[in-house]
């Protein structure tokens, strides 16, 4: 009975020690990427994937976002809170995909107007946006809501340059070309109309003729 | 040359015109192209980088300061200030084994306490200090005022499964401060070491 005893007791003392040397963690997020910059043309729309993963022993939930510099051009970022579920390991990371237009950034020398007849020397110097993507805890719970004190966020990072191309282009003379066409199939009609008139005029002059019989 | 010759000429010569004028739009009439596409990503660094952080239960929690009864009040310890087995800190985060960047780590508030009511304690009354690992007297008892702008706070986390930063705060409360739960957020965020917060 007491060997029983005992050995209930040394069970017990285990189990406690085990469980007080066991980490006391909570959720994670972590961030998993594969480019830090990018060289795009202008006015030229791209996507771009990073991924999240979660090594830790609690789900977590995250979204994705960029910062002030990035959100400028960007128009679209993937889904808004994306589930992690807990052991997801780097290798096993869930894509999450944002894409973006840039801006129209450098000066085109036109002749008519903003866009019409123009050239791109491309002499300005690159255009760069640069920040982060980051990739955030959900907020799951109010944290220190009710007591005195901080709530507490955490969040991962991953830097991000977008490099804005400029494609040099020559003059474009489109416009001219498209305006000689037309006046050409536009005079070409009235030529064609003006045959066709003549030729039905003289038609109904040798219907009225009368022939000539001696 | 006949009338009808010469309006036969000029018939040709116009479509010959249009012919032409089209040939040269679809050809482009400039040198080059414009950039108005739809491309896959042209990448000129190719890395393959990643780390994860997580939190101990203690900051997940939040940074509480229990209830604070007299005032002005200086220095009061968050309740996990020195809650583990050697006198140490329960707020740490953890850098995971499975990452192959070290990071530092970069800490900011939202803003002034606030309660409810609208009272106000100022964010310089909440501080802290940072270290690699913990004690009594790590992390040290002298700590920074938060601030509304992420510094960083702690450096060259390593990612091999040893990596954690720990944290203890601070909070002064000055006589006269109207009673109520004073709240704000702050934010821990990772970063590749040697990136800019």
């Amino acid at each position: 009975m007491l060997m029983n005893k005992n050995r209930r007791f040394i069970f017990a003392a285990l189990f406690l020690v085990v469980v007080v040397t066991l980490p006391m963690m909570s959720a994670g997020v972590g961030i998993k990427w594969s480019q830090e910059s990018s060289l795009v043309p202008e006015n030229t729309k791209v996507c771009m994937t990073y991924n999240v993963y979660n090594p830790w022993p609690e789900d977590s939930y995250a979204t994705i976002s960029l910062s002030q510099d990035l959100m400028q051009i960007v128009d679209y970022v993937g889904s808004d809170v994306v589930f992690v579920p807990s052991g997801t390991s780097s290798s096993e990371a869930l894509p999450i995909k944002f894409c973006f237009k840039t801006p129209k950034v450098y000066k085109k020398d036109c002749w008519i107007g903003n866009s019409l007849l123009c050239k791109q020397d491309c002499t300005e110097e690159m255009k760069t946006y640069e920040g982060e993507v980051l990739v955030q805890e959900a907020a799951s719970s109010e944290g220190a809501q009710s007591a005195q004190g901080s709530a507490t966020q955490m969040a991962v990072s991953a830097p991000l340059r977008i490099r804005v191309q400029c494609v040099k282009t020559g003059r474009n003379f489109t416009a001219i070309y498209a305006l000689i066409g037309i006046i050409a199939a536009v005079l070409l009609v009235i030529n064609l109309a003006k045959r066709k008139r003549e030729g039905k005029e003289k038609e109904s002059k040798n219907k009225k003729k009368p022939s000539k019989k001696k | 040359m006949k009338v009808e010759e010469r309006k036969f000429v000029y018939r040709v010569f116009l479509s010959f015109v249009i012919f032409v004028s089209i040939l040269l739009i679809f050809l482009g009439g400039s040198s080059g192209s414009t950039g108005n596409a739809i491309l896959n990503v042209t990448s000129n660094v190719s890395l393959l980088n990643f780390y994860s952080i997580s939190f101990s239960e203690n900051l997940s929690s939040g940074i509480n300061f229990g209830e604070i009864l007299n005032l002005p009040a200086v220095n009061v310890n968050a309740t996990a200030n020195y809650i583990s087995s050697n006198n140490g800190t329960g707020y740490y985060i953890a850098v995971s084994g499975d990452g192959n960047v070290n990071v530092d780590f970069c800490i900011k508030a939202s803003g002034d306490l606030e309660s409810v009511a609208g009272d106000v304690l100022g964010l310089g009354n909440e501080s802290y200090s940072n270290s690699t690992y913990t004690n009594e007297t790590l992390p040290p008892p002298i700590g920074l005022s938060l601030t509304t702008s992420f510094v960083k706070s702690g450096e060259n986390i390593p990612s091999d499964g040893t990596g954690v930063n720990y944290y203890r705060f601070w909070l002064d409360v000055p006589s006269g401060q109207p009673a109520g739960a004073y709240n704000n957020t702050v934010t821990f965020k990772a970063v590749p070491t040697t990136s800019s917060c």
